[in-house]
């Protein structure tokens, strides 16, 4: 894999696999928030990413958990739907940014690949 | 996760408000109707939701791996539609072809405040899913223009 | 796309036959291109693995489909540009004998 693989594209396809579940967690979220006793999860991003950056980067299971700070509704429902709109536009956004890059990645490689073989 | 299965719990999510929209709806169209096909008062009906468990088994082996939580976040699904065992309101009607032997008529104990609040709640919720749905489907769109 | 790989690889395989046996620096372009071809297509059964699990909806994701495809896609080129590169030095090297 080392002829194609650069680690940038490794590290962005953990990122988009790992932003792509998170936008599952939080529409889960959102699914759920009339449903009685259901506590609003998160998946631990940040320690993740820095695990995936620091070395040779293995597919890492992403942690998922509660939430804590969030007030509990009568029902037993804490889920709030303001953090879950944000953390979907932003997940949204992480994403297209992921994409875009692994883009213009992947273009520097076909340049880089048909320039070579101008010279 | 899958990005169509994400697309599929907002799914589930919007059937699911629908549903007490739905309800809602029958609330209020019935909040007068002293008989129905069993006899009595409508009685007033009410969504239980539940969370699901997620089908695939990548979550749920991410799930055995440490997660806080036994179930990982699925979609939400209608458990039931229970009926509320409110007693019903009695009001004194002598002339009403319904009126018992005191001439008291039962009539569903239906609070119209309590019922649109849970409408514009079903409303709030059923949007944000769209919204969701709409998300993912940007990301899928976006994935596919990597090919381009 | 099997069969396009296949017959790159022959000709690949005649050329490099006839470089490795006229001059030693055509033996890096012989060690690369058939590098090259193993890559591509470890990459493209891995791509279209990717795609046909996507196909199924058995839980393949859209981006790692498409990126997999991406990335074979730049492997043929590469090998592509390779096998070039092999050919121009056999035809150099051929005119060179006269």
């Amino acid at each position: 894999m080392n002829l194609i693989d650069t680690p940038l594209m490794q590290h962005l396809s953990h990122f988009l696999d790992a932003t792509a579940f998170r936008s599952g967690i939080i529409a889960g979220n959102i699914a759920n928030i009339d449903t009685p006793g259901y506590h609003a999860r998160d998946v631990d991003f940040h320690s993740q990413l820095t695990a995936l950056m620091s070395d040779d980067p293995q597919p890492v299971t992403p942690r998922v958990t509660e939430i804590a700070g969030l007030t509990e509704r009568p029902d037993g429902n804490n889920v709030n739907i303001d953090r879950e709109g944000l953390a979907l536009g932003q997940a949204q956004l992480q994403f297209q940014t992921g994409i875009a890059l692994m883009k213009s990645e992947i273009h520097r490689l076909s340049q880089a690949i048909h320039e070579g073989a101008q010279s | 996760m899958n990005l169509f299965g994400v697309m599929g719990i907002s799914a589930s999510g919007l059937s699911a408000e629908r549903m007490r929209a739905e309800v809602v709806a029958s609330n209020m169209a019935n909040a007068e109707s002293t008989r129905t096909a069993e006899g009595g008062p409508y009685q007033r009906k009410e969504v239980v939701l539940q969370s699901q468990a997620p089908s695939s088994f990548r979550m749920q082996l991410a799930g055995a791996n440490g997660s806080a939580s036994s179930t990982l976040a699925g979609g939400v699904a209608v458990r039931s539609i229970i009926t509320d065992t409110a007693a019903p309101i009695m009001r004194y009607e002598p002339n009403h072809p319904d009126a018992d032997s005191n001439g008291f008529v039962a009539y569903p104990n239906i609070n119209p405040v309590l019922e649109m609040t849970d409408l514009m709640g079903a409303a709030r919720a059923y949007q944000m899913n769209a919204s969701a749905v709409q998300a993912a489907k940007q990301m899928i769109q976006q994935s596919i223009e990597l090919l381009k | 796309m099997g069969i396009m790989t296949s017959s790159l690889g022959s000709a690949a395989a005649a050329a490099s036959t006839a470089l490795s046996g006229s001059a030693p620096p055509s033996a890096g372009f012989a060690k690369t291109l058939s590098a090259a071809i193993d890559q591509v297509n470890d990459l493209q059964t891995a791509a279209e693995q990717k795609v046909t699990n996507l196909l199924a909806g058995s839980g393949a994701d859209v981006h790692a489909a498409t990126l997999s495809v991406e990335r074979a896609s730049l492997a043929f080129d590469l090998m592509l540009q390779v096998r070039n590169k092999v050919v121009s030095a056999y035809q150099e090297i051929s005119r060179l004998q006269f």
